[in-house]
């Protein structure tokens, strides 16, 4: 399963500060060992890079095979498909289009205008984009969880 | 050479066949097996060549049978034996079709001392087949199987025929693939009827010998090895001979001669020296001070910034990469070259120009680069490249990455591919890991 890391939460996937480690921490275990990669491309790669440390750690990644570039040319081309249609509410088609052309449907944001349009089934087709916005309890890492992927599960009651 | 064969050797058990590609890396943890697979290369390249085999040749020291037999446990200790050969390509009907055939030699711990001795030479492509026990012949006293003969050759009519033993080979000399040609020529193909008389078994017989001798065609050059630490600078530098030697300092005696001499071959050698020297940053260009007489000794001299030093007095890592660059530079076109840390003393602009270097010699020289290397820089470097289809760069499918790893006291070897996005496939789980928990480790993760 594929994840998004979007410029809003560059800065907390890669901090030290003890309050963004806790909502990052899942995301690099489930990379580390939960089957999870990240797919990067088109403006969205030129975003990550502007952070030293995000572009040196993906990088390590792809050696590893755990995080793969899209190729610009069809980002890029389909960011435009994505702002012609006209119903996107927030100022990143590129992350819209990243997941249509990658079909990753989870995507790691702080952006609410986003987060809505991630979910929004006309813009990224189904199945229906989920978005992890950090560390907000049990529902939230289950999102990240290899056996259930994207859709989270209520835990079962003990009898 | 296309694929490097190896049964019982050192760390790796068992039977194993691991590709060779124009730009190979190995990759790994100290005391994975890396250097004993570049010592292999050679033994396998040796062994096509008609060599006699070495153990102990520079800069390689594989040690006696004991050593070289991988430690099965148990009150033996070591395996019975160990194989070592190669796959490689031979073109027929003049290049228009290539087969392959494979050139494999067994060992088995000698009588008379700790050394290996060869038991058993086998070459064969989808159609033939010949296999000579040759244990014994190398005391004199020819140890038939149990039927009583040498070997056997199979034809493609399915029909196995019993090589008797050629006394030409009879001596103290090991037998080499040299030696094949010899005892099926004069020990069997003028004796045996069944081979001659129609003008199919004739072709059969000229098939074998092209079989031969392409295991001798493509092991044309002996790999050039070096030495893991190259030869120390010295302030002046008296004459010395060109033989090749693995610290390097046959590469200085060369060049001082090749830029006396004012030759194309030389003025070439020296833009392209400096040519590196500029681009890594190392120095802008090289000069001898009195080496106009042969017999007089000289100093090597560099320009780093300005005016022109000692080579003894600007930073190691010049002294340690031109041996490097000079061997591949003027070495001849198809040349191999087993190379240990090429990297070391470099900073990492130098170390990643070497990865630039070996894939445009590769393609331009036709030149096969085996690199035992640390260096992440030389890596990615070739990646780049190849993301960036350089035009002179060799191709992602001529790039291999041989990943080697321990595991559970035997060693794996992993061959991760390029592709032409520089992107890597073919790797284990874990093979970054030990970087990427240091780099989580300092994200406080």
């Amino acid at each position: 399963m594929c994840i998004i890391i979007d410029a809003s939460v560059a800065g907390i996937f890669m901090s030290r500060a003890p309050e963004h480690v806790q909502h990052a921490k899942p995301v690099h275990d489930w990379l580390d060992s939960g089957g999870g990669r990240i797919v990067y491309g088109g403006k969205n790669r030129e975003e990550l890079a502007r952070v030293n440390e995000v572009m040196f750690y993906i990088q390590e990644l792809r050696k590893e095979g755990k995080a793969h570039p899209i190729p610009d040319e069809q980002v890029n081309e389909d960011e435009e498909r994505v702002t012609k249609m006209g119903i996107i509410r927030s100022d990143d088609p590129h992350v819209l289009a990243l997941a249509r052309v990658s079909h990753a449907r989870l995507l790691f944001a702080n952006d609410p205008p986003l987060e809505n349009d991630f979910g929004n089934t006309r813009i990224v087709p189904s199945p229906k984009g989920k978005v992890y916005k950090g560390y907000k309890g049990h529902k939230a890492l289950l999102m990240l969880c290899p056996r259930c992927p994207g859709k989270p599960r209520k835990p079962k009651k003990r009898r | 050479m296309k694929k490097i064969i190896l049964e019982n050797f050192r760390c790796f058990r068992g039977r194993h066949e691991y590709p060779i590609k124009p730009l190979t890396f190995l990759v790994g943890e100290n005391s994975t097996g890396k250097t004993s697979f570049l010592a292999a290369i050679r033994l396998a390249s040796d062994l096509g060549a008609g060599w006699r085999l070495d153990f102990k040749d520079p800069p390689f020291d594989l040690g006696v049978f004991d050593q070289i037999a991988t430690y099965v446990g148990g009150k033996s200790g070591r395996a019975r034996y160990f194989s070592l050969g190669q796959v490689f390509e031979t073109s027929e009907k003049r290049g228009k079709q290539t087969s392959e055939v494979q050139l494999q030699a067994k060992f088995e711990k000698s009588h008379k001392g700790p050394q290996p001795e060869l038991l058993k030479l086998e070459l064969h492509d989808s159609r033939f087949s010949i296999s000579f026990a040759i244990s014994g012949i190398n005391a004199g006293e020819p140890k038939r199987d149990d039927s009583g003969y040498l070997g056997v050759l199979s034809t493609p009519s399915k029909k196995e025929f019993r090589i008797p033993v050629a006394s030409q080979i009879r001596g103290e000399e090991p037998i080499t693939i040299h030696d094949l040609r010899t005892v099926l020529y004069f020990g069997f193909f003028r004796k045996e009827s069944d081979l001659k008389g129609s003008k199919r078994k004739q072709m059969e017989v000229d098939a074998i010998m092209r079989l031969i001798s392409g295991a001798s065609g493509s092991n044309r050059f002996r790999p050039f090895a070096t030495a893991p630490i190259r030869t120390k600078p010295e302030r002046s530098y008296d004459p010395f001979s060109e033989e090749l030697e693995p610290g390097g300092k046959h590469a200085i005696a060369i060049l001082a001669r090749l830029l006396r001499s004012s030759s194309k071959e030389g003025t070439d050698l020296f833009n392209a020296v400096c040519a590196f020297g500029k681009e890594s940053g190392l120095f802008r260009e090289i000069h001898l001070k009195g080496a106009h007489q042969e017999v007089n000794p000289f100093e090597l001299t560099v320009k780093i910034a300005g005016r022109f030093m000692n080579i003894v007095d600007v930073g190691y890592g010049v002294s340690q990469v031109l041996p490097i660059l000079i061997d591949a530079l003027r070495g001849r076109r198809g040349e191999t070259y087993l190379l240990q840390q090429p990297e070391v003393h470099l900073h990492p602009t130098a170390q990643a120009e070497l990865g630039s270097l070996f894939g445009i010699l590769a393609k331009r020289d036709k030149k096969t680069f085996i690199v035992e290397t640390h260096s992440d820089y030389i890596l990615d470097r070739v990646r780049l490249e190849i993301q960036r289809k350089r035009e002179g760069f060799v191709r992602p499918e001529d790039v291999v990455i041989l990943y080697f790893q321990r595991e559970n006291g035997e060693v794996r070897v992993y061959p991760i591919e390029v592709d032409d996005q520089g992107n890597l496939s073919g790797q284990p789980a874990g093979y970054r890991q030990f970087f990427l928990n240091e780099m989580r480790g300092l994200m406080g993760v």
